[in-house]
């Protein structure tokens, strides 16, 4: 089996799929870093202007404010309980920048990494996965190749197991590689630290609204560990679903083409159609796991963490006995 | 007693409701080598497609050296080489590659028998470029070496000299006949070329609209004799034939009639046919082939 | 070879990064998910001491109660005291009384919001036993008129007044139920944006607000309305704290002064 899974992983090296998700990778990231670079001087500038000092200077003193004022409203008896527990996390958060001499308006290499997969999670990092899988299995009816593997001694399921599980490991290296660039070239322009710094998390969706009762703050490293976990989690539904169109479908380009639709079709339905019930079930509306981390708002109300997991993971359950029933009895006339 | 090498019995496929292949028989022992043969369209992938399991027969069993292909497809499958339609390789991985590949997915292949498979085939010079480069006669080689790698008992080739150059046609011929001699491989060629047949193969199948309409031995065909004439009154020739001795005579062109009449009984015919007055221009014995034979049984299809 | 050292390599990494990945992801659904331990942890139980309207007035207490916005709070100060702690520090040099003061300034808060507060059992208590309460509030109403357009000033500015000087109207009474004879100060507005739109209509407009501010307070005889426009209007750069919206500690020490001033005789002569 493990000799099955190298020859897929292989193929797809071959077939220079990873080294396209590399450059995209590169060219994204770097474009990223340094618009995000430039956007923060911009601020910097604005906020300097507006208040006639020079906010890279006087921060430390905004801190310290900040951090009095939320003091008070702690100390004060009649703030909403439910609020002090993110009053109390954000002192921490100001106090550590003060103490480590880091202003909260920086960037950093271990910010940077996070927030890239944040905002990746459910578009790009999404479509990322399509051009691995897309032509996983249609590739190989596409060039004829699939005759070729399906009359070795080897029985079909085994055959499509190991392309699944080249896909797992390889979502996997197209994180790694995400990480690594991310950190290498953001590290440029904003320095390579970070990675301690403490990051507010364990919001809630309640009904329809947020609790911030469990609000902990966690070191950025393992908040980024958080993310790219989720991310991983979002890259084995898309891969196989993926996975699954390219089973049904005979060409490449057909199987990349249904999946970036559906992809970016939900994502559209998600912003106009929020009421509607049904879009809720649909897994491109569920991808962004990284929110509810963050604690930001949901497109569609009243989703939580587990209902999009929930929901994730019936879908890639459903592709996958789809994609193995059809594979195991689908006649192959190519 | 060792069960048939390959065993087809009353195997049917229809797809999209149309009868494709309509109960096909066929068996073959070992170093026997099978000519499947019959016109574009006329069934011959889709009947490979079956025996390898890429498809499931409408009705019907496929056995390979006696265990079922739907019911035991590993056991089979471990005693086949194949070929099906034209040899497609991974063309973004050189021909080792595709060949080290192949052979990750059977423990009984080792690292000699690849190496030994493309000295077979004479691929050495060129085996660790990329199959893109290669000419489609190159790509055939490599066909055969990714179809002999686990030393099959069942070798299927589907119209394997398709593009192979002369020389590497009568190349392919000797291999194959020396795979069945020596190896005792059975083998099972399909062609709509039947020049090469006749040169290879032992037995004949000869399909049509998905049935098979003749089976026989090479050697059987080639017995059948008929004599052409050449006279100034055929049709008073053909009425002698038919008086004297019962045989039918064809009509051909002008002054041209064919019967089949074997050597011995040529003198004597000749003989009445001058006592009658019949001016005889010339008359010769002639070796019967297959193409003959093809084209009385396929006579009336549309090429497709 | 190569090829056998990439893909144990590969196997190395990816199995490695399972592991994380998977760890990352649990920690993420434990995270969003059910009840953390911390949780429960972080929140202590009330210790406010509830003090009951029955238990308070004791005459040597000066007890004050401040409530409304962001300057109620004490937003801006770099000391962290507000003129609730000047005001505090300032008459205890003045009385021997004690002086206690309860701040429950909310950033952002408007008079709809202070209204709602005003609901709650607890403040209502606070009040009860107070002597003094100190409001600022209306500074978040009228800032909404400056987040619109200019063109729909005028026409809004009235509408937002009427609702704002119902609301306080409101808040008086709300204040009057819980307690009768405490004292009610209302800090004014000033108008932090002086030098830098300094048109005459904005200007023209605090002053509206103000005066009509004042005449709905002065009619209650325990209230009164101290203003801070003119403390402001020549000493922004003093004043103002670097949000550029703010009183700074010195602004603050300018308003409690201002308050100090006004009310000082009133607990001297008791
Ligand atoms: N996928 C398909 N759908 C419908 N008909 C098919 C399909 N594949 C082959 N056929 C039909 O089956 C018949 C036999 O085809 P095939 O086995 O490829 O012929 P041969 O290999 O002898 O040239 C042809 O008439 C062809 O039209
Ligand atoms: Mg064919």
């Amino acid at each position: 089996m493990l000799r099955l899974i190298e020859n897929e992983v292989f193929k797809i090296i071959f077939k220079k799929r990873l080294l396209i998700v590399f450059g995209i990778l590169l060219v994204l990231i770097t474009a990223f870093a340094y618009g995000q670079d430039n956007s923060l001087n911009r601020t910097k500038a604005r906020l300097a202007g507006r208040i006639g000092i020079t906010a890279s200077t006087d921060w430390k003193k905004l801190c310290e404010q900040q951090i009095i004022d939320l003091k008070n409203r702690l100390e004060s008896p009649y703030g909403h309980e439910e609020d002090k527990p993110a009053t109390r996390v954000r002192i921490e958060q100001l106090q550590y920048y003060l103490e480590n001499n880091i202003n909260p308006l920086d960037s950093s290499a271990a910010k940077f990494t996070t927030q890239f997969m944040e905002q990746s999670i459910f578009l790009f990092l999404p479509l990322l996965i399509i051009i691995l899988a897309g032509d996983i299995v249609s590739g190989e009816a596409a060039n004829g190749t699939i005759k070729l593997i399906l009359t070795r001694n080897i029985p079909r399921w085994k055959v499509l197991l190991s392309k699944l599980a080249a896909l797992l490991m390889l979502e996997i290296i197209v994180l790694l590689m995400a990480a690594v660039i991310s950190a290498a070239v953001s590290g440029v322009f904003f320095g390579y630290g970070g990675w301690t710094a403490p990051v507010a998390t364990g919001f809630r969706v309640i009904g329809d609204r947020l609790e911030t009762l469990g609000v902990v703050n966690v070191p950025q490293w393992q908040y980024a560990l958080m993310v790219y976990g989720l991310a991983y989690f979002v890259s084995i539904v898309v891969g196989t679903v993926s996975f699954m169109i390219s089973v049904l479908v005979k060409s490449t380009s057909a199987s990349i083409g249904v999946m970036m639709s559906a992809l970016i079709g939900g994502n559209f339905l998600s912003h106009f159609m929020s009421d509607w019930k049904i879009t809720r079930y649909l897994f491109m509306v569920n991808l962004r796991l990284t929110d509810y981390l963050a604690g930001s708002f949901q497109p569609v109300a009243g989703i939580n963490m587990a209902f999009s997991v929930t929901v994730l993971s019936v879908w890639a359950v459903a592709a996958l006995a789809i994609s193995f029933v059809y594979f195991m009895r689908q006649d192959i006339l190519v | 007693m060792q069960p048939p090498v390959l065993e087809l019995v009353d195997l049917k496929k229809n797809i999209k409701n149309k009868e494709i292949i309509r109960g096909i028989n066929l068996t073959l022992g070992p170093a026997e080598i099978l000519g499947f043969l019959g016109p574009n369209g006329a069934g011959k992938t889709t009947t490979i497609r079956m025996i390898v399991g890429l498809i499931r027969p409408t009705a019907g069993s496929v056995k390979i050296c006696g265990y079922s292909i739907a019911d035991d497809f590993i056991r089979a499958m471990s005693n086949v080489g194949c070929i099906i339609e034209s040899p497609e390789m991974y063309k973004f991985l050189s021909g080792m590659e595709n060949l080290r590949q192949l052979s990750n997915m059977d423990k009984r292949i080792t690292r000699q028998r690849v190496d030994e498979v493309v000295e077979l085939v004479g691929l050495q010079k060129r085996i660790e470029d990329k199959v893109s480069t290669y000419s489609l006669g190159m790509r055939q080689r490599l066909g055969i070496a990714q179809a002999l790698l686990c030393r099959p008992k069942l070798l299927i080739l589907d119209e394997p000299v398709n593009g192979l150059d002369p020389a590497g046609i009568t190349e392919f011929r000797n291999l194959i006949r020396r795979l069945a001699h020596e190896e005792e491989m059975a083998i099972f060629v399909s062609s709509h070329l039947l020049s090469e047949a006749q040169l290879m193969c032992d037995q004949v199948a000869i399909i049509r609209q998905g049935s098979i309409v003749k089976t026989a031995t090479v050697k059987d065909i080639l017995n059948t004799e008929t004599v052409e004439w050449r006279l100034d009154n055929p049709v008073k020739a053909a009425r002698l034939l038919k008086e004297k001795w019962g045989i039918e005579a064809l009509r051909e062109n002008g002054n041209t009639i064919t019967a089949a009449v074997g050597e011995n009984r040529l003198e004597l015919i000749n003989q009445v046919f001058v006592n009658e007055g019949i001016e005889l221009r010339y008359s010769i014995p002639r070796q019967n082939t297959l193409e003959d034979m093809f084209l009385d049984l396929t006579e009336g299809d549309e090429i497709a | 070879m190569l090829k056998r050292i990439t893909w144990f390599s590969l196997l190395i990494i990816t199995a490695a990064g399972f592991v994380a990945l998977s760890i990352g992801f649990f920690k993420a659904q434990q995270v969003t998910g059910g009840r953390t331990p911390t949780a429960g942890k972080t929140i202590k139980t009330e210790n406010i001491p509830t003090k009951t309207a029955a238990a308070a007035k004791e005459s040597n207490a000066v007890r004050i109660v401040v409530m409304g916005d962001s300057v109620a709070k004490g937003t801006g100060d770099e000391k962290g005291k507000g003129f609730s702690g000047y005001l505090k520090d300032y008459l205890k040099n003045q009385t021997t009384k004690d002086i206690s003061v309860e701040n429950i300034g909310i950033d952002g808060l408007k008079t709809d919001g202070l209204l709602e507060r005003l609901q709650d059992q607890k403040l209502h208590s606070l009040i009860a036993a107070s002597d003094m309460v100190v409001i600022s509030i209306g500074g978040n109403d009228l800032r909404v008129l400056r987040s619109r357009g200019d063109s729909t000033k005028e026409a809004g500015f009235g509408n937002l007044e009427g609702i704002y000087l119902n609301n306080l109207k409101e808040l008086l009474k709300g204040v009057r139920k819980s307690s009768t004879d405490t004292y009610i100060v209302f800090v004014g507005l000033y108008n932090p944006y002086l030098d830098a739109a300094a048109s005459y209509e904005d200007t023209q407009l605090v002053s509206t607000w103000n005066y009509d501010t004042q005449r709905l307070i002065e009619a209650d005889p325990k209230a009164i309305f101290i203003p801070t426009y003119d403390i402001f209007k020549f000493s922004l750069n003093r004043f103002i704290a670097s949000d550029g919206l703010h009183p700074n500690s010195l602004g603050y020490q300018a308003i409690s002064n201002r308050i100090a001033k006004s009310v000082e005789n009133v607990f001297n002569g008791e």
